[in-house]
């Protein structure tokens, strides 16, 4: 779960990314990054400032218009089909409808498998010990394996969610606006399992958030998205101790009407 | 109006495209007009390959085809083999036939449609609506073929209708009136099966558009506010409802003309139908051509109608 | 769950129509093309259980029928009867020669309708069939290709689809027909009949399945699975495929009906099946010569057999849709 490289690489390193949807429109404007292994990043901004598409360039979903992103030192965009397939197994994206993301049709086990399924791992036997493996892992009781996936409540389908991610080992988890659509309880219940899940698997996380107040008691460090462009970048209790761009400070006003953990 | 000059253009490329696939599928067929002077023994090759150059069959097909459409700007459609004269003529005669049967059939269906259908949606959830719902079952499920054949029959039985035809023989000796008359007793039984055919979905249709009408917010505050009935159905209800069934109509135009042609042949209303089987029977390809092109002008045509209206009545699909 | 019942007893009741008019061999007392001369236009015959000195017999029975050359009508002749016989060569029933049983009456040539009527269901109610699983499967292929990769080969679907739209539908099958050869075989007939029936018929189906295919594309699901390198094919197989079932299903209880009708149509034009083999379209084309229906109306049997089928259809259709509404 490890990997062999050296620790002074950064995991993930973007570089001058910039997409256009329509001439004139930048959803991302020369975006630099960089995120070391086993840290959490909180990524937070209002709708619109690029913070999903970021999320999109990197996880194969959209393709940038220029600048390049590094996984393991290795551009993304220029890997070959084999290669990719294997990237795709190390970084994971998990939707913001975790509902929405899960097929009705299958039950927990099938949902929990398909990674493995369809990137041809194991036979049908060790797949399915896995999914049972991964449903203990994220607090689900492997009983419930045949039961068809709206057969569960709100967090729980957070939670198939997120072990499905989980099946391909990945080493960077990418949750985007994931918390948005629970209630504080299980808001909780989550932080708590992915807290766990880092200790446990060293598991890198980008939370992507418009409520600062959700990511900050995850998030090692910070950075604030508007319009495209990172205008704050900092450890997490630096930033909210001396916030330096307006932006960041609108936010944190924002949560402040709510606790902040 | 530019919405309606883009249609008509759509509707030009379309029939354009319909005629050069016709023209190109009727290429492929094996044996044409004269074919079936092949087959007998008194007839030389040399002789029937004499008559195809002289109707011009034994052209290439581009050439063929920029001659038809020339034959179509001037209204003449091609040259039948079969009757020995232009297309054009045919079609024009015939079509009115259709045309005036599917339309008293359109008008008498939707006059009987629009009140049962109303009162139908006024019924919802009493045991006249199930019985209702069965009967217009059945009707749907009674093929129109066989309720052509069955009124035949009790026409010639009775005597009462005649047995085919658009009008009788003795036609010039009668006023205007009595040949209205006439037509309108030839007519009446075609028109019959037509609308018995057109029935069962159109009330249904019609059900619906009310009910969801009815059901609709603006109608609830409209009761509430204490609109009487009446009025409510016609200035508020019926407007509502009435899109939904422009584009039925639309719809079911295809429908129409092809339960028309059934019908046509079936009771002997010289339409169309009769035509274009003649035409099939004979292998005359022209005449074919012209009857499918005359049909899909008159389906493209209904079609385009229906839309213009749709946008002038409903201010929704302008903003588009 | 009531819709279930509901949807189950219709399908049973489908299923019963349509295994009769399989099991004609069996069910019918006289093969198709079996003519009996001396009785052209007989009418339905009676069954009796009493015979003329009263007593009750178990096993039903028939008299000979005579015609009475001058009126042509027949009358039934009690010196002679003939009972019932059971699974005799092959057949659920019959009677011994010279009787005959004709429960639908007899044609022109003294063939036994009802017996016609079973064997023709064969042919009107499997090129039905066939002909809609041709449409729904070219629909399927042409809809998916359609709906998942967009771009030109949706184009190219929209405009033929519209193409085919632009004619009203018998005149497009008509046309198609009038193209190939008029005198073909049986067995050639079938298929050139479901052949086209199926062909014309894609564009409904294809824009409904398209439709399906365009929202399931956008599916939370279907992009997760994307982003475990899912390829095109699995993601149509796995995720995209089962969802067009349900629209499938109903398309075909519409189409099934229409196109029993079309080959009914086809046949009795002239342009489909011929004799001697029977379909209800060209039995009912001998029924169009009026003199012969005033006199002998079970020569529409053949067109009122389809009003249970078409019904039977609709109501499963009805179901379905209502389903779907809920």
């Amino acid at each position: 779960m490890f990997n062999e490289e050296g620790p002074g690489e950064p995991l993930l390193s973007i570089r001058g990314l910039c997409k256009n949807f329509s001439p004139g429109a930048a959803a991302l404007d020369s975006v630099n990054l960089q995120l070391d292994r086993g840290r959490t990043l909180g990524l937070v901004g209002p709708s619109g400032s690029g913070k999903s598409t970021l999320a999109r360039c990197v996880t194969f979903f959209e393709k940038p218009t220029a600048g390049e992103i590094l996984f393991e030192g290795r551009a993304l965009w220029s890997l070959g089909n084999r290669e990719r397939l294997r990237t795709r197994a190390c970084i994971q994206l998990i939707f913001q409808e975790p509902a929405a993301s899960l097929n009705p049709r299958f039950t927990a086990a099938e949902i929990i498998a398909e990674p493995l399924a369809i990137q041809n791992r194991g036979n049908r036997a060790t797949r399915l010990e896995r999914a049972c493996r991964l449903m203990e892992t994220v607090g689900l009781p492997p009983g419930a394996a045949a039961k068809p996936a709206p057969q569960f409540s709100g967090g729980e389908r957070q939670r198939l969610a997120i072990a499905r991610a989980l099946a391909l080992d990945p080493k960077l988890l990418i949750l985007d606006e994931s918390f948005s659509g629970l209630d504080l309880t299980l808001q909780a219940q989550i932080t708590a399992l992915l807290k766990d899940l880092r200790k446990r698997l060293g598991v890198t996380y980008i939370l992507i958030s418009h409520d600062l107040a959700l990511v900050a008691g995850l998030a090692d460090e910070i950075a604030v998205m508007d319009h495209g462009r990172i205008v704050e970048h900092a450890d997490t209790a630096q930033l909210l101790a001396h916030p330096q761009h307006p932006r960041t400070r609108e936010l944190i006003d924002a949560a402040m009407a709510l606790e902040l953990p | 109006m530019k919405y309606a000059a883009q249609r008509l253009v759509h509707a030009v490329f379309l029939l354009l495209g319909v005629s050069v696939l016709s023209f190109l599928f009727a290429d492929l067929a094996p044996g044409d007009f004269f074919s079936e002077l092949r087959l007998d023994p008194r007839v030389s090759a040399d002789t029937v390959a004499g008559l195809r150059a002289q109707y011009g069959l034994d052209r290439p097909l581009p050439v063929r085809y920029a001659a038809w459409l020339g034959s179509v700007a001037q209204g003449n459609f091609g040259y039948s083999l079969a009757y020995r004269g232009p297309v054009g003529p045919l079609l024009r005669q015939r079509m009115r036939g259709t045309l005036l049967l599917t339309a008293t059939a359109t008008c008498v269906a939707w006059l009987l449609a629009v009140p049962l259908g109303i009162w139908n949606a006024t019924q919802r959830g009493t045991w006249r609506d199930g019985f209702f719902k069965f009967v217009l079952g059945l009707l749907l499920s009674i093929p129109d073929l066989l309720l052509a054949i069955v009124f035949l029959v009790l026409a010639v039985q009775s005597g009462w209708f005649p047995a085919g035809g658009m009008q009788s023989l003795d036609l010039s000796s009668l006023s205007p009136v009595e040949r209205l008359r006439d037509v309108v007793w030839h007519m009446a039984l075609p028109v019959a099966v037509l609308v018995i055919g057109m029935l069962p979905i159109l009330v249904r249709h019609v059900r619906a558009s009310m009910v969801e009408a009815m059901n609709a917010p603006f109608a609830l505050s409209a009761r509430a506010h204490g609109i009487p009935r009446l009025r409510l159905l016609f200035r508020h209800l019926l407007p509502a409802a009435l899109n939904p069934l422009i584009s039925l109509f639309g719809f079911s135009l295809g429908t129409l003309l092809s339960a028309s042609l059934l019908i046509e042949v079936i009771m002997g209303w010289p339409g169309l139908g009769p035509l274009f089987l003649d035409a099939i029977m004979a292998r005359d390809f022209a005449l074919v051509l012209g009857v499918v092109m005359m049909s899909t002008i008159f389906l493209v045509a209904g079609n385009l109608a229906a839309d213009l209206l749709l946008y002038r009545m409903d201010p929704r699909i302008r903003v588009r | 769950m009531r819709r279930r019942h509901k949807l189950r007893s219709i399908l049973i009741f489908l299923g019963v129509l349509h295994a009769a008019v399989l099991l004609a061999a069996f069910l019918a007392p006289y093969h198709f093309a079996e003519q009996h001369r001396d009785f052209p236009f007989a009418p339905p015959t009676r069954l009796h259980w009493i015979d003329p000195a009263g007593r009750l017999h178990l096993r039903p029975f028939v008299y000979r029928i005579r015609q009475d050359l001058t009126t042509a009508s027949y009358k039934e002749d009690p010196s002679q009867f003939y009972p019932l016989e059971f699974f005799q060569q092959g057949r659920l029933f019959g009677v011994p020669q010279p009787g005959v049983i004709f429960l639908l009456g007899s044609d022109g040539y003294g063939r036994d309708v009802f017996s016609r009527v079973l064997y023709g269901g064969q042919v009107s109610l499997f090129t039905g069939l066939a002909a809609a699983f041709l449409s729904l499967s070219l629909g399927l292929v042409f809809g998916l290709t359609a709906g998942y990769y967009s771009g030109w080969p949706d184009q190219i679907l929209m405009r033929s689809g519209e193409l085919f739209l632009a004619l009203p539908w018998l005149y497009l099958l008509l046309a198609v027909r009038a193209f190939l050869p008029l005198h073909i075989d049986t067995v050639q007939a079938f298929l050139l009949l479901a052949g086209i029936i199926g062909t014309v018929g894609w564009v409904r189906p294809a824009r409904l399945i398209r439709g399906v295919v365009l929202s399931a594309r956008e599916r939370g699901f279907v992009l997760a699975a994307r982003g475990f390198g899912a390829s095109d094919g699995y993601l149509i197989r796995r995720h995209i495929l089962p969802l067009t079932f349900s629209v499938a299903v109903t398309q075909a209880t519409l189409l099934i009906p229409q196109y029993i009708l079309a080959e009914v149509t086809l046949s009795f034009l002239g342009l489909g099946v011929g004799e001697p083999v029977p379909s209800w379209g060209n039995m009912l084309a001998d029924a169009r010569q009026y003199h012969t229906l005033v006199s002998h109306a079970w020569m529409l049997a053949p067109g009122l057999a389809t009003v249970p089928i078409l019904l039977g259809y609709l109501l499963a259709a009805d179901t379905l849709l209502e389903e779907t509404v809920n």
